[in-house]
């Protein structure tokens, strides 16, 4: 769509020229045509900011060009002004309801046209803004309904499930065996967790959408980043007999980077990959390098994803077909505040996999944050 | 009272087939459970001696307001009491479930003692062998 602030729409050759020479001193950007018909025409082209429309002229008059132009929904906004020698009130009104916004009288001094234009321009402007901003709004409120909503489903479902719990241990507190109490105590502690991990998660997510991320940038070594990473989660891995296998050479690898937000993205793909692994599988943590970036690819021999996942896999509050495998809780949270944290590190993340293959999360970093 | 009443509990939230489970253990009421719609219904009907199907509505891949449709239609589970157990308010899904012909409703999150209570007017005030009198 061509960019035009003005379009005039003019008969007489004399004005024609005249206005052409004083828009074009002004700096504006315009089209000029002679007629209605042209003016509808290239229309389709082009969406000026506004419209100067003579009345009188050949074919259609300006009356006619202005309704058409209001009856279209994408033309219907752009603010028009009445160039011309009629001056009577009838004539006035016609053009106020056929859409116009205000008029000009020829012959007209360019002291007040300039001033109605800029007038016009501002308002048009303003109103364009004004529109974006609250489509903006209107987008926002309806991403923290819909997500307010989701939270609180899943909230509703682990804290009903504590209460009923606490009811039943209340009401069989006379017979219960210490062995009965102990599990309903630990479903309780589980479903707690869940719900204090989906809590965390929301004000993660809450705190890097607002911007309130500061990131502590330092020289750090990579692998030895990565071995703690792999020493805190092994045990885990055993319990569920996984092992992590650990592919890069021993030789340091300094990146300039925020050490608390790598390993919080790490240790989620990390974990993610453990979770989702039945027991007796690996799970590769490879690291390459290149003169510009860092890759670390986190591989696991889970169920895969289908594509559909594969779609919808960064965004907050996916369900996806993969459960965890080991009774672990799941928020739907953790990649969307994965991704968020990649952006934050000038990096990228993807992921590859095939239903039934595994999955493979590859983190690309820049070596040097500019 | 001994062991003579089966209820079957069809719900996909695992926590609530979970609790349930460990609420009726020591009743007369053996309680079989499964979080797969599927499995639910051919449960339902394969299974000779079933006295009461309780079901959630929303489960991936079948909804228990299908489960209780086909359940109607068969001539052998046709007749089994069905209590539906859901969060679902709204008079659309509780008309249609009532044109289904459910025996009862339960609204999600319920109290233990709302379930007891819709199970004692299923099979009498005695499903516990320990006194529960306030």
């Amino acid at each position: 769509m061509k960019q035009v602030e003005i379009l005039v729409i003019e008969d007489e050759p004399l004005i024609r020229q005249t206005l052409e020479t004083y828009l074009d001193v002004s700096d504006y950007i315009f089209e000029i045509v002679d007629c209605g018909e042209a003016a509808l025409s290239l229309l389709n082209t082009c969406r000026p900011e506004l419209i100067l429309c003579d009345i009188m002229m050949p074919g259609m008059n300006g009356y006619q060009v202005c309704a058409e132009i209001k009856a279209q929904l994408h033309l219907k906004s752009i603010p028009l002004i009445f160039l011309t020698a009629l001056h009577s009130s009838e004539q006035i009104l016609q053009g106020f309801q056929v859409g116009a916004v205000d008029f000009i009288t020829k012959p007209f001094n360019f002291s007040e046209l300039e001033a109605r234009i800029k007038t016009h321009l501002e308002l048009s402007r303003g109103r364009q803004k004004l529109e974006e901003y609250t489509h903006r709004l209107e987008k926002l409120n309806e991403e923290k309904d819909h997500f307010l909503g989701i939270a609180a489903h899943d909230l509703k479902n682990p804290l009903s499930t504590i209460l009923l719990r606490a009811q039943m241990t209340q009401m069989k507190a006379p017979t219960i065996t210490p062995e009965k109490l102990h599990s309903s105590m630990d479903l309780i502690c589980s479903d707690a967790q869940r719900m204090l991990e989906i809590v965390s998660n929301l004000l993660d997510i809450n705190r890097l959408e607002t911007g309130k991320v500061n990131l502590k940038n330092e020289m750090l070594d990579l692998k030895s980043l990565s071995h703690s990473l792999v020493d805190l989660w092994c045990e885990k891995a055993f319990a569920k007999k996984i092992k992590i296998i650990p592919e890069w050479n021993e030789s340091p690898l300094s990146l300039f980077t925020d050490r608390h937000v790598l390993f919080q993205i790490l240790e989620n793909l990390l974990s993610n990959a453990i979770k989702y692994s039945p027991p007796d599988r690996f799970v590769w943590f490879e690291i390459s390098e290149s003169d510009t970036e860092v890759c670390i690819q986190i591989r696991d021999q889970g169920p895969g994803l289908t594509f559909e996942d594969q779609q919808k896999l960064f965004q907050k509050f996916t369900r996806l077909s993969a459960q965890p495998t080991g009774g672990e809780s799941s928020s739907g949270l953790g990649l969307s505040i994965v991704k968020y944290l990649v952006e934050q590190l000038q990096g990228k993340i993807e992921c590859k996999s095939e239903l039934g293959q595994g999955a493979c999360f590859i983190l690309v970093l820049p070596r040097k944050i500019i | 009272m001994s062991i003579n009443k089966s209820v079957l509990y069809v719900d996909d939230n695992w926590s609530y087939l979970s609790v349930v489970k460990d609420f009726l253990e020591d009743s007369v009421l053996e309680l079989l459970t499964t979080s797969d719609p599927h499995e639910g219904l051919r449960m339902a009907m394969v299974n000779q001696k079933i006295d009461l199907i309780m079901l959630d509505i929303d489960m991936p891949g079948m909804t228990g307001i299908e489960i209780l449709t086909q359940l109607r239609k068969l001539q052998r589970t046709s007749k089994i009491p069905v209590l539906m157990l859901s969060a679902h308010d709204d008079l659309d899904t509780i008309q249609k479930i009532h044109s289904l012909g459910v025996d009862d409703y339960l609204l999600k999150p319920f109290e233990l003692n709302d379930l007891f209570e819709r199970l004692c007017k299923f099979f009498g005030r005695n499903i516990f062998e320990f006194k529960r009198e306030k």
